[in-house]
C-alpha cells in the first residue's frame, strides 16, 4: 500500500494540475478574504445579529470555502479521469492488477491532497484574519473551540470535496464531462436549489423546507465549519441549523457514496 | 554471448534464473498437466461486445523460448484478447492463463510479464524517465532499474523530456522499456513494429530473438505479417476474432508460390486458348492470372496464334498475399 501511495503521489508530482489549481485557489482566497475582512470590519460594533464575534472570526478563518471545496472537488476530478484521458489506467492497472487496492491508494491521495489545499488556503487566512479581527477590535478567537474546530473541519471538508469530485470523475471517465458536471451540479445545489427552497417555503410557509439545504453537500459543509450561530433567521421564517456534527456525517456520507459507486465502477469494467 | 548496449540483459530483480529459463530439475513422475512455467495458454477465448463478437472461441498456446506472432488484421480481436489475457478485460466465456495462472492472481505481475499495449497510452505532459518511475514505484522496484531499461532501448538521451516530443519509434522504444521494468520472462507487446523505421524494425528483431533465446516467452501481435516474419517462429492468424490458420512461420513461408500475369486486349481468346487444364483468375477486363503455367508456355501460345501481349510476368507471391488469402483480405471493419 506504501508502494501505491508513493506510486500514486508520483503521479501528481509529474504533472503540473496541482500547482496551477493551487495558484487559482490562492488568489480566490485572496479575493474572499477581502469580503470577508470588509463584512467584518465593517461589523466592528458587532451589530448584525446573525453574526456572533466568534462567527466573524470562523468566516475569516475558513475564508475561500466556498470556491475552494469546488477546486477541491475539480482536483478530484481530475487525479481519476486523468488515467482515463491519457490511457495510462492500462499500465496501472498491468502493475496492480488488484483494482480495489489502487483506487483505495487514490481516494486516501484526492482525501489528502484535498487537506492539503485546505492548509494552504488556511496559511494565508490564518494571518489575515487575525489581523481583521484586531482590527475590529475582536480577540482572535483561536482559544475558542468552537473557532479552532472550525478551521479543522474546513480542512477535512476541503478532503471530502475532493473524494466526492474523485467519485465523479471515476463514474464519467471523460474529463471535460465531469469537470463541467461538477461545476453545473455545484451551483445547481447550492445557489438554484437554495433559491428554491426559499422561494416554496415563503410560499407554503413551511420553513422547514428551506432547513432541506443542510443536508445537501454545500449546506451540510457550512454546517459542519460554522461556528455558534449564523444565518439562522430568514425575514420572517426561524431556521433551525442542525448541529455541526449532523453535517460532518451527512458530508461524510456524500463522499462515501461518491468513492464506493467510482470504485465499484472502475472495478467491474473493462479497461480498454 | 557478450551482452551489448541495446541488447536485453538480465539485470533484474534477483531470484529469477538466468538465461535459458525454464531449466526445471528432469522429476521422475511427470506430470502432463502441471502448467508451464513463462507458457500462455488462451482455451475457448470469446468477447462479446454488444452486437460485434469481437472474438470468437479463440484457443492457441505460446511456448517458452518461442517468439510468436499473433496477426490479424486491424479490428480482428488482437488488442481484445490480449486485454482478456492480462486481466484487463472479462472474457465472456473460456480463460487465459500465463503459466497456468490468471494474470490478475499473479503476486507481482510485472516481474513475471511484461506488456505494453498501444504505444500511445503516455501522459504527453511526462517525462519517459517519470512514466517509469510511477510504474516501478507501483511494484516495488528501485529506481536505477528505470536507467537500466532506458539504456536497454536506447532512449537514454531523451529520458528527461517530455513524451509529447518523442517520435513514434521513441514510444515504441518507451513502450517496450515499459515492458522489460520487471525483467519478466513473458513478454506480450501489441504492435511493436508500428510506426517504426525499417532501422528501428530491425532492431526490435534483434532485441526479441534475444529474448527468445534466454529462454523468455515473447507474443507479439501485428496486423503485418511481412514486418514479423524474420522474427517470429510460429504465427496465430485471427481473423473477425476466429482463428484461421497457427502453425511454424515456415510453413506460410513454403505456401507462397508463383503466377504468371498476362496482360492483353483478347482475354477472351486467351482463355479459350489456354483451355481447361489451365487455372487461371481473370483479375481486371485486359489481365489474366494463370498459377499452374510457366511462362514460357503461357507465351508460346499468345504468340503462336497471333495474340496481341502487352504484358508477361511471372509474379512472385508473398507472405502478405498467403496472408491476405487467410484473413479474406483483411476484412477486419465490423
Amino acid at each position: 500500500m506504501i508502494a501505491l501511495l508513493r506510486s500514486e503521489n508520483l503521479k501528481i508530482f509529474t504533472t503540473k494540475v496541482w500547482w496551477a489549481m493551487l495558484l487559482g485557489l490562492s488568489g480566490y482566497v485572496v479575493l474572499a478574504l477581502l469580503v470577508n475582512g470588509g463584512i467584518t470590519l465593517s461589523d466592528a460594533d458587532n451589530s448584525d445579529p446573525s453574526f456572533t464575534e466568534s462567527a466573524h472570526a470562523a468566516n475569516l478563518y475558513t475564508s475561500g470555502q466556498y470556491f475552494g471545496i469546488l477546486f477541491a472537488a475539480l482536483l478530484g476530478a481530475l487525479l481519476s479521469t486523468n488515467e482515463y484521458r491519457h490511457q495510462t489506467l492500462t499500465s496501472t492497472f498491468l502493475t496492480t492488477p488488484n483494482r480495489g487496492k489502487v483506487m483505495s491508494a487514490k481516494l486516501l491521495m484526492a482525501l489528502m491532497w484535498g487537506a492539503i489545499y485546505a492548509l494552504f488556503a488556511t496559511s494565508l487566512s490564518l494571518p489575515v484574519g487575525m489581523g481583521v479581527l484586531s482590527a475590529a477590535d475582536y480577540g482572535s478567537y483561536l482559544d475558542d473551540s468552537g473557532v479552532v474546530k472550525a478551521i479543522a473541519l474546513n480542512v477535512l471538508a476541503y478532503g471530502v470535496w475532493s473524494v466526492i469530485g474523485f467519485g465523479f470523475g471515476s463514474m464519467f471517465r471523460s474529463q471535460a464531462g465531469a469537470i463541467v458536471l461538477i461545476i453545473v451540479a455545484y451551483f445547481a445545489t447550492s445557489m438554484i436549489l437554495q433559491l428554491l427552497l426559499v422561494i416554496l417555503a415563503n410560499a407554503t410557509d413551511h420553513p422547514g423546507l428551506i432547513e432541506v439545504y443542510y443536508y445537501l453537500p454545500n449546506g451540510a459543509t457550512t454546517v459542519m465549519t460554522s461556528a455558534g450561530e449564523q444565518l439562522n433567521t430568514l425575514g420572517e421564517l426561524d431556521i433551525n441549523q442542525p448541529d455541526w456534527y449532523v453535517g460532518m456525517i451527512v458530508l461524510l456520507g456524500y463522499g462515501a457514496i461518491a468513492a464506493t459507486i467510482g470504485t465499484y465502477l472502475t472495478m467491474s469494467r473493462d479497461i480498454g | 554471448m557478450r551482452m551489448q548496449p541495446g541488447m536485453p540483459q538480465h539485470v533484474g530483480p534477483p531470484g529469477y534464473p538466468q538465461a535459458g529459463y525454464p531449466q526445471q530439475p528432469v522429476s521422475m513422475d511427470l506430470n502432463p498437466h502441471a502448467p508451464i512455467p513463462g507458457r500462455i495458454v488462451v482455451a475457448g477465448l470469446s468477447k462479446q461486445f454488444k452486437a460485434v463478437r469481437a472474438v470468437d472461441n479463440l484457443s492457441f498456446t505460446v511456448e517458452p523460448g518461442t517468439v510468436t506472432g499473433f496477426l490479424g488484421p486491424n479490428g480482428a480481436g488482437k488488442t481484445t484478447t490480449l486485454r482478456m489475457l492480462l486481466g484487463l478485460m472479462t472474457a465472456t466465456t473460456g480463460v487465459a492463463t500465463i503459466g497456468g495462472q490468471f494474470y490478475a492472481n499473479l503476486p507481482n505481475p510485472i516481474r513475471i510479464v511484461g506488456a505494453s499495449l498501444e504505444a500511445s497510452s503516455f501522459h504527453l505532459a511526462r517525462t519517459g524517465r517519470n512514466h517509469l518511475r510511477i510504474l516501478a514505484a507501483a511494484a516495488g522496484l528501485p529506481e536505477r532499474r528505470c536507467d537500466e531499461v532506458i539504456d536497454m532501448v536506447g532512449i537514454t538521451p531523451a529520458a528527461k523530456r517530455k513524451v509529447k516530443t518523442y517520435s513514434m519509434g521513441m514510444k515504441q522504444r518507451l513502450a517496450l522499456a515499459t515492458a522489460m521494468l520487471g525483467d519478466p520472462h513473458v513478454l506480450i507487446l501489441d504492435e511493436p513494429t508500428n510506426g517504426l523505421d525499417p532501422e528501428g524494425i530491425r532492431w526490435i528483431r534483434h532485441f526479441l530473438r534475444a529474448l527468445a533465446s534466454q529462454g523468455r516467452t515473447v507474443l507479439v501481435s501485428s496486423h503485418m505479417l511481412a514486418e514479423v516474419s524474420q522474427t517470429v517462429d510460429d504465427v496465430v492468424i485471427i481473423a473477425q476474432g476466429r482463428s484461421v490458420r497457427q502453425g511454424k512461420v515456415a510453413e506460410l513461408i513454403g505456401q507462397a508460390h508463383s503466377y504468371v500475369r498476362v496482360r492483353t486486349t483478347q482475354v477472351e481468346q486467351l482463355m479459350t486458348l489456354l483451355g481447361e487444364k489451365a487455372q487461371m483468375r481473370r483479375t481486371a477486363a485486359n489481365e489474366l492470372c494463370i498459377d499452374n503455367m510457366p511462362s514460357t508456355e503461357v507465351g508460346k501460345i499468345a504468340y503462336g496464334n497471333g495474340l496481341e501481349v502487352e504484358e508477361l510476368t511471372t509474379v512472385q507471391s508473398d507472405l502478405e498475399e498467403v496472408f491476405l488469402q487467410l484473413t479474406h483480405g483483411g476484412a477486419g471493419i465490423r
